[in-house]
C-alpha cells in the first residue's frame, strides 16, 4: 500500500466521473496533438519539397496553382509556355539556372513528368535499381509509384491523357520502367520522370503544331475534365505515326539488335534531336519551369519581369505557400481554441469531481491523519488522484489522434498524393504530456489543500 | 503511561472546559463516565492528540504530546495509539485487508499481511479479508475498526463510544474483544462512554 496505489484505487471507485474527465483531457489533448502531426507533416512536405526553388515560371493563371502544380504535383497546371519564352527567361542575366517541366500524362494517377536529370539532382534522389532514363519513352519511378502499381525494372505500360481516370490512352507509345528511385519521403516518390521529348511524342503524333499556343484557360479546363483537346492535335499524323513505329521495330530487329542504337538513329530520321533541349523547335512547349536565381536583386526583378513583360507568370514559392498556410491557418486556430477550451472543461470536470469526493470522503480523511498520515500524504494524494487522470487521459489522447492520424493518412495520401503517417511522433508531445500534467496539478491543487487542512477532530465529532 | 495534569480545552466563544488530572498505568482498562455534552470527547481528542489543550500538559508513554508539532504528533499518533471511534469509518475504495495495510502504512510501520491475516482471524473475520467495509454488519465493522487500531500494537487504545450503536450482543462481543486485545498487547485501555453495559466491565473509573 502507498500513496500512488491509493490514488488509483480510488479513482478507480468512482468509475463514471473518472471516465468524464478521461474522455475530456483525451479529446482535448487528442485534437491538439493531431493538429500538430498534421501541421508538421503538411508543413514537412511542403519545405522538404521547396528544395531551394526560387521561382516557378509558367503560363498565366493562378500563381497558386502554378506552383502546387510544378512544386507539390497536387493541382492541375495553369498551361504551357512555349520553348522561345523559356529561352527569353533562360538567357537573363539574373537567372542561375532553370529546369523545364512537362506534363499532361499520368499512369493509373501517378503523374508523368518530363524533364531533365537535374530534377531528381534537385532532389537529391538515389537510384535503387536501374539507372536514369536517357532515351524517349523510358521512364525511372518513384518508389511509391513502384510499390502501388507493382512495376518492375522491364515493365512497360501505357500513359493516359490527363491527371485523372484513364479516358484516352496514347497506346501507341508504351512507357519503359529503366529504373527507381529509392524511397525519399519527396515528392518525387509518386512521380514517373521521363525525358520531355516523350511528353511531346505521346501527346502530339506530328510535327510540332504550326498554330499559336493554346489559351491557358482552355488548357487548364481540358486537364480538369480529364478530356483530350482534339483541337489541339493534328490526328492527320496518327497513320503516319504508327508507320514509323513499325519501321522502328524492323530496324532494330535487322540491324543488331541493340535496342538503343538504333532506337536513337530512328529519331533522328523522325525528327533530329537537338544536342542542347534548349535548342528545340522554339513552338514546341513546356508547362513551366523551375528557376534558381543567380543573386538576391534577382527576387526583385525577376517576377516582375516576368509578368510584366511576357505572357508567362512567375510565382515565388516560398511567398504562396505562406499565403496557403494563412489560410488554412485560420480555420486551425479555430479547432486550437476549442482543443484549449475542451482541456479547460476536462481540468474543471477534474476539479469538480475531485471536491464533490472530498466531501464524501472527509471521514476518510479524517481518519488518515489518526492513523498518523500528515497533511502532506494526504496533499499528495489528492495531487496524485489529479496528475493520474491527467497521465491517463493524455495517454488516451495520444493514442486517440495517431490512430486517427493513420486513418487520415490513408484518405489524404489518395487525394494528395502524398505520404502521412500516424506512427510519428513528435517532441511537442512531451510538451503537451507537460501541459496536461499542469492542468491536472491545477485543478487537483485546491481540493489538495482542502483535503490537507481538514480539522480532524471536529469531522470525526460531527 | 497515560498522565495529564490541570488540562483545560476552550472553544472558541464558549466557557474553558477544565479536566481533572489522572494517571493511568500499564495495561490497566479504565471507563471515562460523564453525562452528554461535558467533554467526554473532548477528552478523548486532547488524548489522541487531534485537539491541542489551551493549558496543562498530557505525557502518553513518556511524551509530552503537547510540545510534538502536527508532523510528529501524526507520526506518534500512528505508532502509539489506536483510536476506536463510536461510528466506524474506513477508505471505502479499499477492502478490509487494504484499510488495515494503510493503517500500517500511514504509522510507518512495516507492511505485514500474517499480522493482519491473524489479526482478523481472531476477530472472526478470516473471511471477509476482501470484502469492502461497507457490506459488512455494524458489528464486523465495529470488530474491523478495532483491528485497525490495534494492528500496530499501540501502548494506548482510546475507544469513543465503541458500544452505544451496538445491541446487546455485539456490544459485549466489542467490550470483550478490546479487553482481551489490550491485555494481549499489554495496552492501556481508555474507554469514553455513558453506556451503562460497560460499567460492570471496568472496576476503574474516571467520573467527568
Amino acid at each position: 500500500m502507498n500513496l500512488l496505489g491509493l490514488s488509483w484505487k480510488n479513482i478507480k471507485s468512482e468509475p463514471l466521473s473518472t471516465m468524464l474527465s478521461l474522455i475530456l483531457f483525451a479529446l482535448g489533448v487528442g485534437l491538439i496533438s493531431l493538429l500538430l502531426l498534421m501541421n508538421k507533416q503538411i508543413d514537412n512536405q511542403f519545405e522538404k519539397n521547396l528544395a531551394g526553388v526560387n521561382l516557378v515560371v509558367g503560363a498565366k493563371g493562378s500563381p497558386m496553382q502554378l506552383i502546387l502544380s510544378s512544386i507539390y504535383h497536387i493541382d492541375f497546371p495553369t498551361g504551357n509556355i512555349s520553348i522561345k519564352e523559356a529561352n527569353m527567361l533562360r538567357r537573363n542575366p539574373l537567372v542561375k539556372s532553370m529546369i523545364p517541366l512537362a506534363m499532361g500524362d499520368s499512369y493509373k494517377m501517378f503523374r508523368i513528368i518530363g524533364s531533365n536529370h537535374d530534377y531528381p539532382k534537385l532532389y537529391e534522389m538515389e537510384l535503387e535499381e536501374g539507372r536514369l532514363w536517357q532515351s524517349d519513352f523510358e521512364v525511372t519511378i518513384g518508389r511509391r509509384v513502384a510499390d502501388a502499381l507493382g512495376l518492375k525494372v522491364g515493365d512497360s505500360f501505357v500513359s493516359a491523357h490527363g491527371f485523372g481516370e484513364a479516358i484516352m490512352n496514347h497506346e501507341d507509345h508504351p512507357f519503359k520502367v529503366v529504373g527507381i528511385f529509392k524511397k525519399k519521403k519527396r515528392v518525387l516518390d509518386q512521380l514517373i520522370l521521363c525525358n520531355i521529348e516523350s511528353v511531346w511524342k505521346s501527346h502530339d503524333h506530328s510535327p510540332p503544331p504550326k498554330s499559336t499556343p493554346k489559351a491557358p484557360e482552355k488548357d487548364k479546363h481540358d486537364h480538369k475534365d480529364g478530356k483530350h483537346d482534339h483541337k489541339g492535335h493534328d490526328h492527320g499524323s496518327h497513320e503516319g505515326h504508327d508507320h514509323n513505329h513499325e519501321g522502328h521495330d524492323h530496324d532494330g530487329h535487322d540491324h543488331d539488335g541493340h535496342d538503343h542504337g538504333s532506337h536513337d538513329g530512328h529519331d533522328h530520321e523522325e525528327t533530329p534531336k537537338p544536342a542542347n533541349f534548349w535548342d528545340n523547335d522554339e513552338t514546341k512547349e513546356v508547362t513551366s519551369l523551375l528557376v534558381f536565381y543567380r543573386n538576391p536583386i534577382a527576387a526583385v526583378k525577376l517576377p516582375r519581369f516576368v509578368n510584366d513583360r511576357t505572357d508567362m507568370q512567375a510565382a515565388a514559392p516560398a511567398f504562396e505557400i505562406a499565403r496557403l498556410s494563412e489560410m488554412m491557418g485560420v480555420g486551425q486556430q479555430a479547432l486550437r481554441w476549442l482543443a484549449l477550451v475542451i482541456i479547460f472543461v476536462s481540468g474543471l470536470s477534474v476539479f469538480i469531481s475531485l471536491f464533490n469526493s472530498l466531501k464524501k470522503r472527509r471521514y476518510e480523511l479524517a481518519i488518515m491523519r489518526v492513523m498518523g498520515g500528515s497533511r502532506t500524504k494526504l496533499f499528495l494524494l489528492l495531487i496524485l488522484e489529479g496528475l493520474i487522470i491527467a497521465v491517463l487521459g493524455y495517454l488516451l489522447g495520444i493514442v486517440l489522434s495517431h490512430v486517427a492520424m493513420e486513418v487520415l493518412a490513408r484518405y489524404m495520401q489518395e487525394s494528395y498524393q502524398y505520404e502521412f503517417s500516424g506512427k510519428v511522433f513528435l517532441k511537442e508531445e512531451w510538451w503537451l504530456l507537460a501541459g496536461a500534467l499542469f492542468v491536472g496539478l491545477l485543478a487537483a491543487i485546491l481540493p489538495a489543500i482542502n483535503a490537507s487542512s481538514t480539522d480532524i477532530s471536529k469531522t470525526l465529532s460531527k | 503511561m497515560v498522565y495529564t495534569s490541570d488540562i483545560s480545552y476552550k472553544y472558541p466563544g464558549q466557557e474553558p472546559i477544565n479536566f481533572q488530572s489522572f494517571d493511568c498505568k500499564e495495561n490497566s482498562h479504565w471507563l471515562l463516565l460523564g453525562q452528554s455534552g461535558c467533554g467526554k470527547t473532548t477528552l478523548l481528542h486532547l488524548l489522541a492528540g487531534l485537539l491541542k489543550p489551551t493549558s496543562g500538559s498530557i505525557k502518553i508513554a513518556d511524551t509530552d504530546i503537547t510540545t510534538l508539532n502536527t508532523g510528529k504528533l501524526d507520526h506518534f499518533r500512528g505508532q502509539h495509539i489506536g483510536v476506536v471511534f463510536q461510528k466506524p469509518h474506513f477508505v471505502q475504495s479499499l477492502t478490509v485487508v487494504e484499510n488495515l495495510r494503510l493503517a500500517q502504512y500511514l504509522a510507518g510501520a512495516k507492511e505485514d499481511d500474517k499480522r493482519i491475516k491473524s489479526l482478523l482471524e481472531s476477530l472472526n473475520l478470516g473471511h471477509k479479508l476482501k470484502v469492502k467495509p461497507r457490506e459488512l454488519s455494524q458489528g464486523e465493522q465495529q470488530r474491523v475498526a478495532i483491528a485497525r487500531a490495534i494492528v500496530n500494537q499501540p501502548k494506548v487504545i482510546l475507544a469513543d463510544e465503541p458500544t452505544s450503536a451496538l445491541d446487546d450482543a455485539n456490544a459485549l462481543e466489542v467490550i470483550q474483544l478490546l479487553e482481551s486485545q489490550a491485555n494481549e498487547q499489554k495496552a492501556t485501555l481508555l474507554i469514553v462512554t455513558h453506556d451503562q453495559r460497560l460499567k460492570d466491565h471496568f472496576p476503574n473509573r474516571i467520573q467527568l
